[in-house]
């Protein structure tokens, strides 16, 4: 079993009796047949959803732990107790953390290191990535704030050396130490949360890794096939510059096969814009310096006239034959970039088609390819919806598609806005919803 | 330059979970040297990103989305999810993307090349 399986069965008799509150007791008989009988759960999970998901419970935890580090050092937070830590806190609670530690997000030694505020300025620093006069800064910054004129005087940039070493300022350095002492059990916490979501962030890795695998696969397969169809020059000079085939094929068409590669601004589409004088001089532009970056970045170092504009430079390079030569045809160009997009979509298809989640799930519907075709356009499109089936004349099972999406973090809102529609599509014609 | 990205859940309404939706709002100064960003109503400016990062990342947007069309809708889904990408430039001309259950087929490229420029800023801390 999959450890992001979701299984909502426990959850079901709630859900049962939040619709019959709202509908009415009359009705539960009818709302529990059709959750449970004439409802098919197809639950599926893709990176960016699991993946914003992650983002989303690290906010709340550190929403969490920031009230948590307010409470131990002693400042009233009871308003506080029952506010949701799925919301974003409201301006006062923002920026009395913002004051004490920086961000609520900032409890990874990273981002730490990167943004010392507040009581952070105390902790070790990065001295190549921060800078020491920053530092300084926040530290006068929060000792104003905390003595909050119970000071004779307000530090400032020009007397905060003397003012290291009045006694006033040991006093406030124990209190700082002792606020210290409190972050640093949260920022435990927070770890130890992390590590909890870590196989979460494992699939996310792993589903990445493997479709960068798949990537590289098609992308070699795709060189082997346009090889033949390089001119002579550009392939011996491939030949020549790179020894696998994993080097050749990113040289031609860049690193993502979804993502327009240099070489493509060699398209008509792309010479002809050049010819267009409604076409923007900033488009124009980026069609220069694209081609220049195929030259530059991909074949080979060229130099150049130090003030030279895109288009200079890229008249520059063309001037010279060695790097003229290398230059493919539009139609080739318009050919390989035919290709690469039906590679591309054949990516994609691989990935889910290949995925040890969707084949498990597609054997209730055995041979029926239609069906599994059906389901693989609803996991690309990572749709969360209600697909209303014909079972026979009288009786209609509604399959519930769901996955975790980009929404924040709303499941259960959104899992029981699905389920309503189950609970309502039995008059409803053939339409998702 | 200013770039907008917006994708929000149409299930439920914006008032009622204002902070859930997913707001990616980047900005580029005249000389690429103040960068602003939002993201889920964080606003973070940075003065001391790198130049070459904004350029590499505005190259990498416009690599992906230079097939696309203006508008890519499904109607045969009642609700759902509604996105919205808007580039402004400085001349006040807005190029606009927009789509309701429907994307482009390189979409999933454009959440990448974000994660990629917010990590390559936080050393992925966030």
């Amino acid at each position: 079993m999959n450890i992001l399986d979701i299984n909502i069965s426990d959850s079901l008799p709630y859900v049962v009796d939040a619709f019959a509150n709202v509908y009415g007791e009359e009705y539960r008989d009818v709302i529990t047949d059709r959750i449970y009988n004439k409802t098919y759960f197809f639950t599926y999970n893709n990176i960016d959803g699991i993946s914003d998901y992650l983002y989303f419970l690290r906010s709340c935890k550190a929403r969490e732990l920031s009230i948590e580090f307010l409470e131990e050092i002693g400042i009233d937070v009871s308003k506080y107790k029952d506010i949701s830590y799925a919301q974003d806190f409201d301006e006062s609670l923002e920026k009395l953390i913002s004051q004490y530690i920086g961000s609520y997000r900032g409890m990874t030694p990273g981002y730490i290191r990167l943004f010392p505020k507040g009581i952070k300025a105390w902790l070790p620093f990065d001295e190549e990535k921060i800078n020491i006069e920053e530092i300084e800064l926040q530290k006068i910054n929060f000792i104003n704030f905390l003595e909050q004129g119970a000071l004779e005087r307000t530090i400032t940039k020009e007397n905060f050396k003397d003012f290291c070493k009045t006694n006033e300022y040991e006093q406030i350095l124990k209190k700082i130490e002792k606020y210290l002492q409190v972050f640093n059990e949260i920022s435990k916490k927070y770890g130890e949360f992390l590590e909890e979501i870590q196989p979460y962030q494992n699939y996310v890795d792993q589903e990445a890794a493997r479709k960068v695998e798949l990537e590289n696969q098609k992308r070699n397969q795709l060189y082997y096939q346009i090889e033949g169809s390089l001119p002579d020059e550009l392939r011996f000079y491939l030949d020549s510059k790179y020894s696998t085939i994993d080097e050749k094929s990113r040289a031609v068409f860049g690193y993502n096969l979804g993502s327009k590669s240099f070489l493509e601004y060699f398209s008509s589409k792309d010479e002809n814009k050049l010819l267009d004088p409604l076409i923007s001089e900033n488009e124009k532009n980026r069609i220069y310096r694209n081609r220049s970056y195929y030259f530059v970045v991909q074949l080979m170092a060229v130099q150049s006239s130090s003030n030279a504009n895109d288009r200079e430079f890229y008249e520059e390079c063309i001037q010279q034959d060695n790097i003229k030569k290398l230059i493919l045809p539009a139609e080739v160009v318009d050919k390989i970039k035919e290709l690469k997009t039906k590679a591309y979509e054949e990516l994609q298809r691989d990935f889910i088609w290949s995925s040890e989640e969707f084949l498990e799930k597609v054997k209730i519907f055995g041979n029926n390819q239609n069906s599994k075709e059906e389901v693989y356009k609803c996991i690309k499109e990572q749709s969360v919806c209600i697909i209303p089936c014909d079972i026979d004349e009288d009786n209609l099972m509604n399959f519930l598609f769901f996955t975790i999406r980009k929404d924040g973090g709303a499941l259960d809102y959104i899992i029981l806005h699905e389920l309503g529609h189950s609970i309502e599509t039995r008059k409803i014609p053939r339409r998702w919803v | 330059m200013k770039l907008i990205m917006e994708i929000k859940s149409i299930v439920y309404e914006k008032k009622a979970m204002p902070t859930l939706e997913e707001h990616f709002k980047l900005e580029i100064g005249e000389h690429i040297n103040l960068f602003e960003y939002t993201i889920n109503k964080n606003k973070v400016k940075d003065d001391t990103i790198n130049n070459e990062l904004v350029t590499q990342f505005v190259d990498n947007l416009f690599r992906i989305i230079d097939d696309w069309q203006s508008n890519y809708e499904n109607s045969n889904l009642i609700d759902g999810t509604e996105w919205n990408l808007q580039i402004m430039y400085r001349n006040g001309k807005i190029q606009s993307y927009s789509g309701k259950n429907n994307f482009p087929n390189n979409f999933e490229y454009l959440e990448k090349i974000k994660s990629e420029l917010i990590d390559n800023i936080f050393g992925g801390e966030i």
